[in-house]
């Protein structure tokens, strides 16, 4: 199989936060992010759905599991 | 008897451990009942039946989740009627989760279960997610193991094989404006034991027919890259929400030891009609190259053999609506927060080097999917 | 190494440095809370020194935040239970258009002061991480007790802390 570019996820990460300056956004500030339709799988049954189609159509999977984002409420 | 649907999809139950149950980084789910219905519908084949999804916020920062779904399968798709018969067949699935929150870690483990005549697999997932920098940057890390057994329906002597899966999944969420998201993801899937499906033939060179053979091992990656943008209106005069728009676009590269390549691209549309409706409309265009030992027809002596047409060259669109409506203020018998979603896709998947036997022309797919669901707070 | 016990070496070491990392708490515990001069909703503006002598809770919620809004009806009742006997609950909210937090103050019924904070410059002074965040304030000014989000755990705790207040 093809080297593994392991790297780039080390890569990914470090840009990422540098790109994001850390701490851009204040918890205040989060009423944007806070909106379901900014979240990336808004509606656990439909995303676990659309997941499970792809799953038994296709050959590829995975990566769609991250959370993140949202209004930062506990 | 054709098992494209049931390998894939009870070997598949790790990859849905992340979302079964699945918590937003930044907040432990509230109280909440989700119950919906699933169909899809194309190439002779149709699985549908319903879901449910209840969570539960303990003492202690803890959580709990549970769910279930069964799919009613009936199967008269390509492979199933040109080497088989149509069948009919039910699988459940049950899964039990838990998450605590200790200050900004949050940690997760769930248990799925899944089984039909032929097929039972246990995944076992364990989730951390961690917030820094006052929660703008969110690191996602995941592992879970899946122990299946495959079977064979009318054929005791096949007896149970063994197939495992582990996945490795890390993921990193940052916060880029008030209105801006982007996530990177990474998944590696390890497969060994039985792959392939017990039912399935491959058409040899010359005439005639061989059973399928995959490797014993199967290793694949995912790199993923979403990013999420919002659009406020000048004027806000209505209570909630703030957003009224946005749009979304996912990228994923994969690769496997199959040889398998692939390319997925997603762009997603959301956008607030008055403050009870939302909308949705979603494009994903999918690219695949097919396994090493794949072909539509293969010569005798080679050793490993694969006709699941899965595994072969082939592009498809999706193209999606959905639309949301969300009663403000409504309650009923104590619960509150209702909506209720309805969403529908139409799927084109074009094969480049699989055939239609019936035809002896190259095969293409037109498939339905359709979700309805119904949500409330408790 | 294969690449993927690699990549399981990889995942663990994260989880593993994630876990030691996670504590990262800010301590204001016991010092003076924060002075702060604010507009309420229904106009006149208010003043945390001023209410020397009182024990406050000063909260700090927003109409986007879902745990705050199970929040705020339970304060609603703690404040009618204790406002007699020397308690005030101050609801700082952080939306940016400040209407919202009068309608949803209105749809709620609140009877504590809702003050408006839509620059977020008391949340800075206050260092919040999260929504919601509620400080306990007692009598003398001293900041005793924090409250990060609100779960089933909290209000058992905020009873005993403002009986125990009230005491001083």
């Amino acid at each position: 199989m093809r080297r593994v570019p392991i790297g780039l996820l080390w890569v990914m990460l470090i840009v990422l936060v540098s790109a994001g300056g850390c701490a851009a956004v204040k918890p205040w500030e989060r009423e944007y992010l806070a909106d379901k339709i900014m979240q990336f799988d808004p509606d656990t049954l439909r995303a676990e759905w659309h997941l499970h189609v792809q799953d038994v159509l296709e050959g590829d999977r995975g990566g769609f599991n991250g959370s993140g984002g949202g209004c930062g409420c506990r | 008897m054709n098992r494209t649907a049931r390998v894939r999809v009870a070997g598949c139950i790790a990859l849905l451990a992340g979302v079964c149950g699945a918590v937003e980084a930044v907040e432990p789910p509230q109280d909440e009942t989700l119950v919906g219905y699933n169909l899809y519908s194309g190439g002779g084949l149709t699985v549908q039946g319903p879901a449910l999804i209840v969570k539960k916020e303990l003492l202690n920062r803890m959580s709990v989740t549970a769910g279930a779904r069964v799919d009613l399968v009936s199967s008269a798709s390509v492979d199933v009627v040109t080497q088989a018969s149509p069948y009919k067949e039910r699988r459940t699935e049950y899964n039990l989760g838990g998450t605590v929150l200790y200050d900004e870690v949050l940690t997760g483990v769930d248990y799925i279960q899944s089984r039909e005549s032929d097929y039972t697999s246990d995944t076992v997932s364990v989730r951390m997610t961690h917030d820094l920098f006052d929660r703008n940057t969110t690191v996602n890390l995941h592992v879970s193991h899946s122990w299946d057994k495959v079977g064979k329906n009318n054929d005791p002597s096949f007896g149970w094989k063994d197939f495992n899966r582990t996945i490795y999944a890390g993921g990193l969420t940052q916060s880029l404006t008030q209105r801006w998201l982007v996530q990177v993801n990474y998944e590696a899937t390890a497969d060994s034991g039985f792959i392939n499906n017990p039912y399935r033939s491959v058409y040899t060179i010359g005439g005639g027919t061989a059973p399928e053979h995959y490797p014993d091992a199967r290793t694949g990656q995912a790199w993923v890259l979403r990013t999420g943008y919002g659009f406020a209106p000048d004027s806000t005069d209505e209570l909630s929400p703030g957003q009224r728009s946005s749009i979304q676009f996912d990228y994923r590269y994969y690769q496997d030891t199959f040889d398998i390549q692939s390319h997925a691209a997603r762009v997603l549309f959301q956008h607030y009609v008055g403050t009870n409706w939302l909308f949705g409309t979603s494009y994903r265009y999918h690219r695949q190259s097919a396994a090493s030992f794949y072909g539509d027809r293969l010569p005798a002596t080679q050793l490993y053999k694969a006709r699941d047409k899965e595994l072969s060259q082939y592009s498809d669109h999706w193209i999606g609506a959905s639309l949301q409506y969300k009663p403000i203020g409504f309650t009923w018998a104590g619960l509150s927060n209702f909506y209720v979603e309805l969403s529908y896709d139409f799927l084109m998947y074009d094969y480049d080097n699989f055939t239609d036997p019936r035809t002896g022309e190259l095969y293409s797919l037109r498939a339905h999917v359709l979700h309805t669901s119904l949500g409330f707070n408790y | 190494m294969t690449m993927l016990s690699r990549t399981g070496f990889f995942t663990a070491s994260l989880i593993a440095l994630l876990t030691i990392t996670s504590f990262a708490g800010i301590d204001q515990e016991n010092k003076n809370a924060p002075d702060f001069t604010l507009k309420s909703s229904g106009g006149p503006n208010v003043k945390l020194s001023e209410l020397r002598g009182r024990v406050v809770l000063v909260n700090f919620w927003a109409t986007w935040c879902t745990p705050c809004k199970n929040e705020l009806p339970y304060f609603n009742t703690l404040y009618q239970r204790y406002r007699n006997v020397g308690l005030e609950i101050l609801g700082v909210n952080i939306d940016k258009v400040p209407s919202h937090a009068s309608q949803m103050g209105a749809a709620l019924g609140l009877s504590f002061p809702v003050l408006l904070d839509p620059s977020g410059k008391t949340s800075d002074l206050y260092r919040i991480r999260s929504m919601p965040t509620t400080f306990v304030v007692a009598k003398d000014g001293t900041l005793r007790h924090v409250h990060w989000g609100f779960g089933p755990d909290d209000p058992p705790r905020y009873e005993a802390e403002i009986h125990a207040l009230l005491k001083e």
